[in-house]
């Protein structure tokens, strides 16, 4: 036994030592890219479809690993934990709530931004008999007796989807913090429940939906995107039907742990400009039902760090727990 | 026919051999489970064809399911929790010289479910997918609910050790972020704990490393059990496949129903295949000694119910289980977006997926025999190697469908945990129940409330929902209630 | 490990008293009066019925007389007995906090080598079998199926090993 021990310390000497001498052409081994979802998921889609990109441009396998426990937890903060040596990439989603909801310590500066690459704006779904007829009267209904109608989260209360429709509901007067959510496993068990009446409104994607939609359970009211989509003409956006002018949803990026070295950050993001006007992973993206929307670095960057402080605010304001 | 014709292709067919051989090895070795086999193949499928990909998980699901059974009879350590409800059933029979007609049963019915669930898979998709969309969170509720009275048919002996050990399975499944509110509970902390238990390490530590203590705890005398007379491995068998037909047809019946249910899978139809079987039987007090019943309709259960889960998983993109999940992420990786569409769309192909199912669970005869003339060689191998090379595929098996090494940890705390329960009487079948359901009867009773501002009879409120909450409850208050008016009605007489 | 049932149904109510506390310090929710301490205090409420009707029962079936408050099923003293189980958690904590430093491919052959060798006292065979099971672990887990399991030490040599 104290041989291990010996052997276990010489080696935290020597891991200590050995980076300085590989660091000389990143990269010269495989690269890890955690995906915080479970394998088959939708951002672990996305992540393989860049992952075999990325290996492509630079010769090394991209690795996917998922973690997905925890909605998202442990995976994202797997990535701001990592060593920024260029070789754990992580893909970063609507992030914001984490902290406000007490769930893990988690900032937009933990993270070096590489590019943004996929957004997928938010529809609002109601059932096929509901009088609701376009997200006006949806909107008017809600802001004039709120307590009277349910919203599923999809996920846990405070992800992309809820955080969406809240802040659509907020920014037209609605009351949200006296509108009920309710939490679930994931957008199809949520759109389920609508269809077998347990809910009132789903806000989710429309690719999420367009199976019950097809079925002829449910109805689009409004999506939350700068343009309709290609794949449901009909479903207005949110610009069109009120005048907000609100681009609300859910999104994907590349990150890295905070201070990775800016030649390693440079050549990323070129290859992430590169693979989002590839026509091949533009392709694959959008059969598969993802939006595409492309940000640099810098822009990005303050994205994300708009958006943390408004979610913030509005966490606060629904208020999921009694605070006493 | 065109369906057929994409089936039967070298490439198809060489991939499903593959996939077959995938799930019947890890599901039959100790500490892997058929959950990490179907997340491992994603990766692979993403660089298949669509055919290949999806006839290939479909056969992995298949074939996994049946051979969790294998290690469970002879080692007493199920290879999926699908397999915990009867594991201590068929290890029993091993014991007694009967692993051949335990195996064996296992293996014609594991087939006779898959192919019952496979045939109203292709024929009643669409109209059986409607049930799904009765089900709200109410009637999770109380199917969850009836699901949990199953755990005092899987534990033979005390009662109360028995709830106890449900009440450990409810408490594993609390830790973590609490899904209703999003707070973290019993976390104490620390951001390892946020992710919560995985479910997977808490199996194999339950099952398979606490098999490895009992083991080191006395080394010298653990003479494994002989395996009986496994050339005769169907000889005894179709006797009592005929014997208990409506049985194993219930049990069929039961797994299809149960998977076709989304959030329900594998694991609760076998429970509840099991416990309904024992209820039905003529001499329920020998279930738990190694009674080939017990086993019979629970491994139809376990089989059909996949067959059940890919019915809301292609018409409406709903996961039945943890398994159907992975399926429907490989479905959109493919470009067959699930839908009631899909069948008009892209109908050869879904029919081709669901032919390569029905053929896999055909399949499962041969190959499983082979697996199981292959895999009884275990049992020769000496102990002081083989547990060794359990402990290392418990602690892979662990890290892979969690890809944290603090997964290693929970499987190691589970393995204590497992160890002591069954050292002190606490069945552990019970626990893997808890751990499965305190999620769904949790998040729909609060959702529920949610739902109705706190009104409690919200869930009377619904017909399908009434209907199951009266049975529940039947089942629950008619026994002793009927004990009670025999006791009483014997003082009457007495006096 | 077998213990009297009387602590064994002591443990279990302490247990069921612990999570009743814990459950408490959790808020309930914004519009009804449950929230995520609700079923864990049930479940706690339920270990303590259990627990009591584990020593009620215990109490009555022989009147509180105890022979003995643990014993083993083993022909060896109790810590004789109990070293075996000891040496394999401590394996596999040598596991948990080396494999990151160290690496899958030194780690694993090191504790499945004590492991073996602990029970079956064949150096030879059991360093073969080690290696040969570590290498074959890594082989179908890492290249195969693509589980990223830790280079620790190794991580230079990442690249020229990976095929």
């Amino acid at each position: 036994m104290r041989k291990v021990i010996n052997l276990a310390a010489s080696a935290l000497l020597v891991t200590g030592l050995v980076p300085s001498i590989a660091e000389a052409q990143w990269p010269e081994r495989p690269v890890n890219i955690v995906v915080p979802s479970g394998a088959g998921g939708g951002t672990d889609q996305t992540g393989r479809m860049l992952a075999e990109h990325l290996q492509e441009r630079f010769g090394q396998p991209f690795n996917v690993i998922n973690q997905g426990q925890g909605g998202g937890v442990v995976g994202i903060s797997s990535i701001k934990n990592a060593a920024p040596d260029g070789y754990t990439l992580g893909i970063l989603y609507n992030f914001a709530h984490y902290a406000p909801m007490g769930q893990a310590e988690i900032d937009a500066a933990d993270f070096t931004p590489l590019a943004q690459f996929n957004f997928d704006p938010a529809g609002f779904q109601v059932r096929e008999d509901s009088p609701w007829e376009d997200i006006h009267q949806a909107l008017e209904a809600i802001k004039q007796s709120p307590g009277d109608y349910v919203i599923a989260c999809g996920g846990g209360c405070g992800g992309s989807w809820p955080m969406a429709v809240a802040t659509m509901m907020d920014s037209y007067g609605v009351d949200v913090s006296k509108v009920r959510f309710v939490s679930g496993k994931g957008a199809a068990a949520a759109l389920q429940d609508l269809a077998a009446g347990g809910v009132d409104v789903v806000p989710s994607s429309l690719p999420e939906a367009a199976p019950l939609i097809q079925a002829g359970r449910i109805k689009a009211l409004v999506v939350m995107g700068e343009d309709r989509l290609e794949t449901f003409p009909e479903v207005p956006t949110l610009n069109e039907a009120t005048d907000m002018d609100l681009q609300l949803g859910a999104w994907r990026g590349l990150v890295a742990p905070k201070g990775l070295p800016d030649d390693i950050a440079e050549r990323l993001e070129n290859a992430m400009q590169e693979i989002v006007h590839d026509d091949q992973w533009r392709q694959q993206m959008t059969d598969r039902g993802f939006g595409i929307q492309w940000r640099n670095a810098e822009a990005f960057s303050d994205f994300i760090a708009d958006e943390q402080s408004s979610v913030r605010k509005l966490i606060d304001t629904i208020g999921l727990v009694k605070n006493d | 026919m065109d369906a057929l014709a994409l089936l039967l292709t070298p490439t198809t067919l060489g991939v499903m051999l593959a996939c077959a051989l995938y799930g019947l090895v890890i599901g039959a070795i100790p500490g892997f489970s058929a959950a990490m086999a179907v997340a491992l193949m994603v990766p692979v499928s993403y660089f298949l064809d669509p055919v290949p990909a999806l006839a290939g998980v479909v056969t992995l699901c298949a074939m996994g399911i049946f051979s969790g059974d294998i290690p469970g009879a002879l080692l007493r350590i199920p290879g999926t929790p699908a397999s915990a409800a009867y594991v201590d059933e068929s290890y029993r029979m091993t014991q007694q010289g009967q692993a051949g007609l335990a195996l064996g049963t296992g293996l014609i019915c594991s087939s006779l479910g898959g192919i019952f669930g496979s045939i109203v898979l292709i024929f009643a998709a669409p109209s059986l997918g409607n049930l799904a969309l009765q089900f709200s969170s109410i009637e999770y509720f109380w199917l969850a609910c009836l699901g949990l009275t199953a755990a005092i048919a899987v534990s033979h002996g005390s009662p109360a050790k028995g709830l106890v050990s449900l009440s450990l399975g409810l408490l594993i499944a609390m830790v973590g972020l609490d899904p209703v509110s999003g707070q973290p509970r019993f976390t104490f902390g620390t951001e390892y704990l946020s992710g919560g238990l995985g479910f997977i390490p808490v199996l194999i530590g339950l099952f398979a490393l606490s098999e490895v203590f009992r083991f080191a705890l006395s080394p010298g005398n653990g003479k494994p059990p002989s395996v009986g007379k496994l050339h005769g491995l169907f000889r005894g068998v179709l006797t009592e496949v005929k014997r208990m037909g409506f049985q194993i047809l219930q049990g069929c019946g039961i797994g299809t129903l149960i998977g076709a249910i989304p959030g329900a899978g594998a694991d609760i139809a076998s429970y509840i295949a099991y416990a309904s079987t024992k209820k039905q039987s003529r001499h329920p007090e020998k279930f738990g000694t190694g009674i080939v019943d017990g086993v019979a309709s629970a491994s139809a259960a376990n089989n059909a119910s996949i067959g059940g889960a890919l019915v809301p998983a292609t018409v409406f993109g709903i996961p039945g289980d943890s398994l159907t999940a992975v399926i429907i992420g490989v479905l959109y990786m493919k470009g067959l977006n699930p839908g009631p569409t899909v069948f008009l769309t892209q109908g050869e192909l879904i029919t081709a997926v669901f032919l390569a199912f029905l053929m896999a669970n055909i399949l499962i005869v041969p190959f499983g025999y082979l697996a199981i003339r292959v895999f009884r060689h275990i049992l020769a191998v000496p102990r002081t190697i083989l547990m060794p090379l359990i402990v290392a595929a418990c602690i892979i098996g662990s890290f892979a469908v969690e890809n944290t090494v603090f997964a290693v940890m929970t499987m190691l705390c589970a393995g204590i945990l497992g160890f002591f329960m069954e050292e002190n009487g606490f069945p552990l079948a019970p626990a893997i129940l808890g751990v499965v359901l305190a999620p769904v009867v949790e998040d729909n009773f609060l959702n529920t409330l949610v739902k109705s501002n706190g009104d409690l009879l919200i869930f009377f409120s619904r017909p399908i929902a009434l209907g199951l909450a009266i049975i529940t409850i039947a089942i629950w208050l008619v026994p002793p209630l009927i004990a009670l008016l025999r006791r009483s009605a014997s003082k009457v007489r007495s006096t | 490990m077998k213990f009297d049932d009387s602590i064994n149904g002591l443990l279990i109510i302490c247990l069921g008293g612990a999570v009743i506390f814990l459950a408490q310090q959790l808020p309930t929710l914004q519009f009804i009066d449950y929230g995520p301490g609700f079923m864990p205090t049930l479940i706690g409420i339920l270990l303590v019925i259990c627990g009591l009707s584990v020593l009620a029962k215990r109490i009555a079936l022989n009147e509180g007389k105890v022979s003995t408050w643990l014993r083993i099923d083993s022909d060896q003293s109790l810590s004789r007995a109990l070293l075996p189980i000891g040496f394999v958690i401590i394996a596999i904590l040598f596991y948990i906090f080396t494999v990151n430093v160290l690496g899958f491919l030194i780690t694993m052959p090191v504790t499945l080598f004590s492991l073996l060798f602990y029970f079956n006292r064949r150096p030879g065979r059991d360093i073969a079998i080690a290696v040969i099971g570590s290498v074959a672990f890594h082989s179908f887990f890492y290249q195969l199926m693509s589980v990223q399991l830790p280079w620790g030490l190794l991580t230079p040599f990442a690249g020229v090993l990976t095929w």
